[in-house]
């Protein structure tokens, strides 16, 4: 994962940039682990206000956010409503609609109607109101995690954030790895060489899309730090107005012990409980190059409205897919030999730039006449 | 013998360089020079050729909506100023029948260009009721080129180098927009000679109205809510009632408000304009203490917005005027959503999906509801039915916010007098926000 690029904290200093790594396991760690876990079956209102909070605590507010967003990763929020908070709030409205409710006795007087006609309680209706809003969304689990855990993966998410504004990647590994090998080509410009230590330079350019960038980053990263001997140069211009391009350094045995991930990392899923999904604006499955174009928008703007309309989806760089339509594409796919197959699969879930989605799976394809006997395959 | 041609935006000239304003002659120009350069090319009775301007042709235009005796004026006023020109009327007053009228009489290709994808939508269908002809729609997954084509900032601006050189005349509607940076480069890439810009509030102090002037005219025709009122607009009342803090918010307020204080002081920082305040929150990106300023700041301004006595006084308010079409304006969705839970009045807000806004709007409209709350989003860009009463719980310094959110409940109805309540806390920098809202 990644911190929000509002978040990245860096030292810079004579052409060197360094992400201002946490070294030990600071007081603020295990304050924000506490607070999470205070607020499991509490509603994300609450929660968000503890966290600013916490802000005042001495700390760097990014930093305390940054750990936050680290956190939100390991949670599951999820919706309680009796009944659709959209029909909840419609007949409430029209049946206070003929009066004006000022006082406790008259609105409970027009929650015991609608909740009578309900058959739920007047605590469920009231509770059903704006459960779809985040901030009534309730916290239903969180993975507990070790503050020393939690600190070096912040320092990767810190590091990830601050890497998208690369210019250029040199990354070195031992053992050849066909799968980290066809990510690196899906980065950038890039040229693999060496046999028993391999090197990947990777030449990228300045990109507004960088979440997307980042995405493909971590899932590198999170591959290299597992080899032996790895080491990472980076040419980053940050923030993008920002003339120099400075360097940052590290490797397995300097620096390397202050990161780490999250072998489990799930995206913080939102579940709906009992009211009716509401149908993402774009699909389960959005390839944002090709419905910013369709919309003539950036896909920042896409980006921008997917949050605003509140569905999460996985991001996997250039391709976003709901969790749970991600589950069911990836074992779907792994059935699949053909290329015919794999459109006609993808088709039935709606997606039309299917080479995209493939792409974004880890697939490739070996072209064979006709086009839709071309064998697929994940390496 | 000069050729004129259009590329992505810019005017080529091939032959020999025009002189305009610059210091030397060019053979390149920003596409809204177009009518400048034709101009001095007409004037010098220099032989050329116009291969830039490449414009739809039109089907007969002609509609049957009648123009009120102000919105003649403003049409005779933009016609006689080459058609370039911005027109200040107040929300309700007509200014989309002000913009079919001048698009009739002009009979050319025209794009009008809004801030939102509803706004393309309701102008699209109030043209194609007036022209009963296809019109075209740019933005929102649309992209439909008619000889007449609504479209958002966006898209217009995104299109600006294919569709440039189409369009004879540009209707910017809420022509404030285009004084952002990237909205200006619509204004510089299309090169319709025939400008015009809508507003209901022009800030005359604003620095880039000298842009405004250059990318679309100069303002030929301004009348305020003062103007109409009584007449084609209901008279109203603006009611300032000033509320004291309880004496806990009191104490709160002055509190976090002096920590904000005292950082200023202590740094020597002094914040005499929008300028000087962007930089205080810059600051507070680096230097932690100007963080806590900044926190203390919003705190103190959460209080003084959202006081326990404006709730109260809201309550005997609705109580006392409870058949009046009322709108509920506030600054933070937050407490949107509070009261809209503790007085079960509909909300809507930058949250609200499109369906359920329409919805609300639709029964707002009917009378089902009486009363909607909202924060900013009904500000503008959005078609909201009649009210008779709106009450301001909380809002920014704007003069233009107050402006439109007071033409809400002007749309005149025999015998109406609209109210304006605006609630503000006593002895609080809200005070200071109050009556700057209220300058021009």
């Amino acid at each position: 994962m990644n911190l929000p690029f509002d978040h990245i904290r860096m030292f810079r200093r004579s052409g060197v940039i360094k992400p201002a790594f946490i070294r030990e396991p600071l007081g603020i760690l295990d304050t924000l682990i506490a607070v999470f876990k205070d607020h499991v079956d509490k509603k994300r209102g609450p929660l968000n206000e503890t966290l600013s909070d916490c802000e005042h605590l001495g700390y760097d507010f990014r930093m305390v956010r940054g750990i936050a967003s680290v956190l939100e990763a390991r949670s599951v929020f999820q919706s309680r409503s009796s009944m659709s908070p959209l029909e909840a709030r419609r007949q409430v409205f029209t049946e206070a609609a003929s009066r004006v409710v000022a006082s406790k006795d008259e609105r409970l007087a027009v929650l015991e109607a609608v909740a009578a006609r309900n058959g739920v309680s007047v605590a469920e209706l009231d509770d059903s109101l704006y459960a779809d809003l985040d901030d009534e969304q309730y916290l239903v689990s969180f993975r507990d995690i070790a503050s020393e855990e939690l600190m070096k993966q912040y320092n990767y998410a810190n590091m990830i954030a601050l890497l998208a504004y690369s210019l250029r990647l040199e990354i070195y590994y031992r053992g050849s790895d066909d799968y980290l090998e066809h990510q690196i080509n899906r980065l950038g410009k890039a040229t693999i060489s060496g046999k028993g230590r391999i090197k990947a330079v990777i030449e990228l350019k300045s990109t507004r899309r960088l979440s997307q960038r980042a995405s493909k980053i971590d899932e590198i990263m999170r591959r290299v730090i597992q080899k032996e001997g790895w080491s990472l140069r980076a040419n980053i211009k940050y923030p993008q107005r920002y003339k120099t391009v400075c360097v940052f350094d590290i490797n397995n045995k300097d620096g390397g012990d202050l990161i780490s991930v999250d072998e489990e990392e799930n995206e913080t899923i939102i579940e709906i409980g009992l009211t009716k999904k509401k149908e993402p604006k774009y699909g389960d499955i959005v390839v944002l190059d090709d419905v910013a174009r369709l919309k003539g928008v950036i896909t920042a703007q896409i980006k921008k409205e997917i949050k605003e309309e509140g569905t999460r989806y996985r991001d996997l760089g250039g391709v976003l897919v709901t969790p749970e339509k991600h589950g069911e594409i990836k074992d779907g796919l792994a059935k699949l030999d053909t290329l015919g197959e794999a459109q006609r699969f993808l088709k039935e879930h709606g997606v039309s730039d299917f080479l995209a989605v493939l792409e974004a799976y880890g697939y490739q394809v070996e072209w064979l006449r006709p086009r839709g006997n071309s064998k697929i395959y994940r390496l | 013998m000069r050729i004129l041609e259009y590329s992505r935006g810019r005017i080529l000239i091939d032959g020999d360089p025009v002189y305009l304003d610059q210091l030397e002659p060019m053979n390149s120009f920003p596409a809204n020079l177009y009518y400048r350069i034709i101009e001095h090319l007409d004037s010098s009775n220099e032989p050329y050729r116009d291969r830039a301007g490449v414009f739809l042709k039109t089907p007969k235009l002609e509609t049957t909506f009648k123009l009120r005796d102000y919105q003649v004026d403003a049409l005779k006023f933009w016609t006689k100023a080459n058609c370039r020109g911005i027109v200040v009327l107040p929300t309700g007053s007509g200014k989309t029948v002000l913009a079919v009228k001048a698009i009739e009489e002009q009979k050319c290709s025209t794009l009008v260009v809004v801030p939102t994808i509803v706004l393309v939508e309701q102008w699209r269908q109030v043209l194609q009721q007036a022209f009963n002809t296809p019109v075209g729609a740019l933005g929102g997954g649309q992209e439909d080129i008619e000889p007449i084509t609504v479209s958002t900032y966006d898209s217009a601006r995104l299109r600006a180098h294919k569709l440039g050189n189409i369009f004879k005349l540009i209707i910017f509607d809420e022509v404030h927009h285009l004084t952002a940076p990237s909205n200006r480069r619509i204004a510089e890439r299309y090169l319709a000679p025939k400008r015009l810009g809508l507003t209901a509030t022009l800030q005359k102090a604003e620095a880039p109205l000298l842009i405004l002037e250059e990318l679309v005219g100069p303002t030929v025709y301004e009348l305020g809510v003062t103007d109409l009122a009584g007449s084609h607009l209901a008279d109203f009342t603006v009611k300032t009632i000033r509320l004291p803090l309880s004496g806990a918010e009191q104490y709160e307020y002055n509190r976090q408000y002096d920590i904000y204080r005292d950082y200023l002081k202590s740094r020597k920082i002094k914040i005499r304009s929008p300028r000087d305040y962007l930089n205080f929150v810059k600051r507070s990106g680096r230097d932690p203490e100007a963080r806590r300023a900044l926190t203390a700041r919003n705190a103190a301004m959460d209080i003084a917005l959202n006081s326990s006595s404006k709730i109260a006084y809201l309550k005997q308010l609705l109580k006392s005027n409870p058949s009046e079409k009322t709108l509920i304006f506030t600054s933070h969705n937050k407490l949107v959503y509070t009261l809209s839970k503790e007085l079960l009045v509909p909300a809507i807000t930058h949250q609200t999906p499109q369906e359920e806004r329409e919805e609300i709007l639709s029964r707002f409209h009917s009378g089902d509801y009486k009363r909607v709350l909202t924060s900013r989003v009904l500000d503008e860009g959005v078609d909201v039915p009649d009210a008779s009463m709106a009450v301001i719980l909380s809002g920014s310094g704007s003069n233009r916010q107050f402006v439109q959110r007071l033409g809400r409940i002007l749309r005149p109805s025999p015998g109406k007098e609209a109210l304006l309540f605006e609630l503000v806390s006593a002895g609080t920098a809200e005070v200071y926000m109050s009556h700057r809202r209220k300058q021009r």
